[in-house]
């Protein structure tokens, strides 16, 4: 396991342990790795184990076969079949040769029953991976949701501000955007029309936020609209009681 | 005014024992909040994590126009911040007391404390979390899911009346 040590060390997972816990940590986790095109597991299937991507890509796809996002290096997969008893909802399949540490349910529930410092490690990394994906998923669908009205009406398209705020905040771990996506949409094909200008300037933040998270193309989210807007957790949309 | 529940009735005190109680009672602190009262905003108390024991939490989202859209009432019982405390990232939403409200909080120092104190009782709290925060990434995955798989555009009727009546209003500047 100490050869693999330079790559977990650069995993987020990972980041700020001694090398001592890392290796600790890593030994608790079984190795996997699949080929291009290898199924991890597919919409439908039990739940289980979670994984965390160590080299290579893998690609996440909807119920329906279309493309939702792509997990890279440190980023987690199934985390929610490791704490629900939900089948899976999506397909993940590898994107090219990847290498992803397993954690499974019965590490979790050795870490729970040991009580020790190992194990509420253990359990904190996965809690921190799961408040990442949780926001990141959140700003797709509010980022989703404001490019598809401003699509739909022009006067909406203020909301590139707060947007870009929005999505500075997001991820403090990666450099916040450096561009005005006011003047860049401006400067390019969009003439003298400032709502098409500002829907640029919308498509642009939602590119560079979906390029950042590698939460897939978002060409691909097509939204369905609600008049509320309030995709937040606690939502009632959320839980399916509108 | 909302009843108010016991804090080891809520969710992401499930399964905790009486001493995890005790040290989350002694780790934590409780704060009553007048009505109207900011419980928390981005840069106010904006990396905690709150359990409701009375009263009611009204979220609301700061919109582009100045106005603020109520997003959700949370009522005794029910956790929020979760994410914040574990990622340190501010929070967008502004919580605002509905009536009198007592909340019990946590923060990233005391979730520090817990755990040098007692990393079975921080476990049992992580895993918890863990849990509800699961919980709400399913459905969030499901209903992105839901629009990536949808039709192109799926407008209700009654939403697209919501649609051209604000266009309506912003045209004639009310």
């Amino acid at each position: 396991m100490d050869k693999y040590l330079p790559i977990l060390r650069d995993l987020a997972f990972f980041r700020g342990l001694p090398d001592a816990v890392v290796l600790e940590l890593a030994r608790c986790m079984g190795r996997v790795r699949i080929a291009p095109g290898d199924v991890l597991y597919k919409t439908g299937d039990p739940p289980g184990s979670a994984w965390v991507v160590a080299r290579g890509s893998v690609q996440v796809l909807s119920p329906g076969g279309r493309p939702v996002s792509v997990a890279r290096a440190g980023e987690a997969l199934g985390l929610t079949g490791l704490f629900l008893d939900n089948q899976r909802d999506v397909t993940a399949v590898a994107a090219e040769e990847t290498w992803l540490l397993r954690i499974d349910r019965e590490t979790l529930e050795a870490a729970k029953t040991a009580g020790d410092r190992l194990g509420a490690l253990l359990v904190e990394r996965l809690a921190q991976l799961l408040a990442i994906m949780l926001r990141s998923v959140d700003q797709i669908l509010v980022l989703a949701e404001a490019k598809q009205r401003a699509r739909l009406t022009p006067m909406f398209v203020p909301v590139a501000e707060p947007l870009r705020s929005s999505l500075s905040s997001g991820f403090t771990s990666r450099p916040a955007p450096s561009a005005r996506p006011q003047s860049t949409a401006s400067a390019t094909n969009s003439g003298n029309d400032p709502s098409r200008a500002n829907e640029e300037a919308l498509d642009h933040w939602i590119g560079e936020f979906s390029e950042r998270s590698g939460i897939g193309n978002l060409d691909n989210v097509k939204v369905v609209y609600s008049g509320e807007a309030p995709i937040r957790p606690g939502n009632p949309l959320l839980s399916g009681r509108r | 005014m909302a009843k108010d529940v016991s804090l080891r009735k809520a969710k992401v005190f499930t399964g905790m024992l009486p001493d995890d109680m005790s040290l989350l009672e002694r780790i934590g602190r409780r704060e009553l909040f007048n009505p109207g009262e900011t419980v928390f905003t981005g840069k106010i108390r904006g990396h905690s994590l709150f359990v409701i024991e009375s009263g009611c939490v009204e979220v609301m989202r700061p919109e582009a126009d100045g106005t603020q859209k109520l997003l959700a009432r949370l009522r005794p019982g029910t956790s929020f911040g979760e994410a914040a405390m574990l990622d340190g990232h501010p929070r967008i939403a502004i919580g605002i007391a509905s009536g009198s409200t007592g909340c019990w909080m946590l923060d990233s120092e005391g979730l520090r404390l817990l755990w040098t104190e007692s990393p079975a009782t921080a476990t049992r709290l992580l895993s918890n979390l863990s849990r509800v925060m699961a919980g709400r990434l399913a459905r969030t995955v499901s209903q992105v899911c839901g629009a990536v798989d949808g039709p192109e555009l799926a407008l209700s009727p009654k939403a697209a009346g919501k649609v051209s009546r604000s266009l309506w209003d912003r045209l004639m500047g009310r």
